[in-house]
């Protein structure tokens, strides 16, 4: 109970600090100077769980992992490194498909959630499963971008190894970066 | 749309295993890049550049190129090596994928098997093929530099070439050891038969040849017509020497060996059987 009360409140901790920093205002005037570089600080934590958003407050990603270390710039920006990552990724805030990893790092900021270590994306709904040394989920391209002896293993079929696939978050659609379709 | 075959299913296999070493063996600097289904039925290799999409449950729309890549769809008796590739297949109740619609561009070479305990093996050559399965029969529409070659166990060769032609292959399931039901080939078309025979009195390959405007060839008839110009040139027995004609009417034995010739057209008709000896 207590791992679990520690789990969840890192995790809110984690999600807290995932928050994009607020942007300047249109009509604020331009500082001339340069501003002071905030304070950075890097947390070693235990177990975590994260969850990152989009500014339309959508959910990108939810993400669990054993360890983590936290990089948080003035209290508000941050990027995770983690290690044994599992989580659930999402769009239209649907859960598309499930991935595990030997290590992770979040960025909320840029929407990118990088996977890296027998790297398994898998969707329930496509019976297909995605492996690679490395992916990467790029919210903001719709897109996961596997790299390194990558293979898509489903139910029906095998193909691979790539040095380079792109998939949709669903796995309906893979392809070599020349023929992923382009967002409209 | 199934067949429970294993053994018709193995004895595929080492076809298909036979003709992909051989003359349409993928180059040997290929990528790896290999799809394959559960069934080890549709096989596409050598790729470089693909896609692929789930349609619906059953089905999946692909593309892909090679340089070039190798493809084989085996219950079909089709395998094909070409620059690039793009269609739909649908898995099938036992999780075969099978083709359903298919566009091979760039350096085609094809092999269409037949079924059944001697199955024929078509050899096609073209620049585009354009692939449709149904359920009553399949067609490939062959542009570009068309070649068909049917080789016999006997020797004889039978090749047809021409700029672009129509082939209607048996539907899936359906027992067929010649693989082309008929075949329509626009002009200018060029027939070559070479058969075993005899030459100066010495067993030799003996050939027929025939230029037209457009050949027809009908299996179920076992009828082949050439119309529009037709010029045949022999050096055995049934045509010996140079022939014209308006349209010409090949019939062929079951075992599709040229059984009789008729010419028809201005001055009139000949008719040439071959004589053989008592």
């Amino acid at each position: 109970m207590l791992a679990v009360a520690m789990i969840a409140g890192l995790g809110l901790g984690l999600a807290g600090c995932l928050r994009p920093a607020p942007a300047r205002p249109a009509n604020a005037p331009r500082s001339q100077t340069k501003p002071p570089e905030a304070p950075r600080r890097a947390f070693a934590t235990g177990a975590v769980e994260a969850e990152a958003r989009d500014p339309q407050r959508r959910r990108l990603w939810t993400i669990r992992a054993k360890s983590a270390r936290l990089d948080m710039i003035d209290d508000r920006q941050a990027a995770g490194d983690m290690t044994d990552v599992s989580g659930t990724i999402f769009q239209n805030e649907q859960s598309v498909s499930q991935f595990e990893a030997q290590q992770g790092q979040a960025d909320q900021v840029k929407q990118r959630l990088s996977l890296r270590g027998s790297v398994k994306v898998t969707s329930a709904a496509q019976r297909a499963e995605l492996r690679a040394d490395e992916i990467d989920w790029r919210a903001d391209l719709h897109r996961l971008e596997a790299r390194g002896n990558v293979r898509v293993i489903s139910l029906d079929y095998e193909i691979g190894p790539f040095p380079v696939l792109f998939a949709t978050a669903d796995l309906r659609t893979v392809a070599t970066p020349d023929r992923f379709p382009k967002l409209p | 749309m199934n067949r429970p075959l294993p053994l018709a299913c193995g004895v595929a296999a080492i076809v298909f295993g036979l003709v992909l070493q051989g003359s349409f063996a993928a180059p040997p600097s290929g990528t790896g890049i290999v799809f394959r289904d559960r069934k080890d039925n549709m096989v596409v290799r050598n790729l470089d550049s693909w896609r692929a999409t789930r349609v619906n449950d059953q089905t999946i729309s692909f593309v892909g190129a090679g340089k070039p890549l190798s493809g084989a769809w085996r219950d079909q008796g089709l395998a094909v090596t070409a620059l690039s590739l793009e269609g739909q297949a649908t898995r099938q109740g036992d999780g075969a994928f099978q083709l359903v619609t298919a566009t091979f561009t760039g350096g085609v070479r094809a092999n269409v098997t037949g079924t059944g305990p001697k199955p024929i093996i078509a050899e096609l050559t073209c620049t585009s093929v354009k692939w449709r399965a149904a359920e009553a029969s399949s067609t490939a529409q062959l542009t570009g530099n068309v070649r068909v070659v049917q080789r016999e166990a006997d020797g004889q060769v039978m090749t047809l070439a021409g700029p672009s032609a129509i082939l209607t292959l048996p539907a899936l399931g359906q027992n067929s050891a010649f693989p082309i039901r008929r075949a329509e080939i626009a002009g200018p078309v060029t027939v070559t038969l070479l058969r075993p025979g005899t030459k100066d009195g010495k067993p030799n390959l003996v050939s027929l040849k025939a230029t037209a405007g457009r050949l027809v060839f009908d299996d179920a008839n076992k009828r082949l017509e050439l119309s529009g110009g037709v010029r045949l040139e022999g050096e055995d027995a049934m045509v010996a020497g140079e022939t014209l004609a308006e349209r010409a009417v090949v019939t062929l034995t079951s075992e599709r060996k040229v059984q009789e010739i008729e010419l028809f057209g201005s001055p009139g008709t000949s008719t040439f059987r071959e004589v053989r000896p008592r």
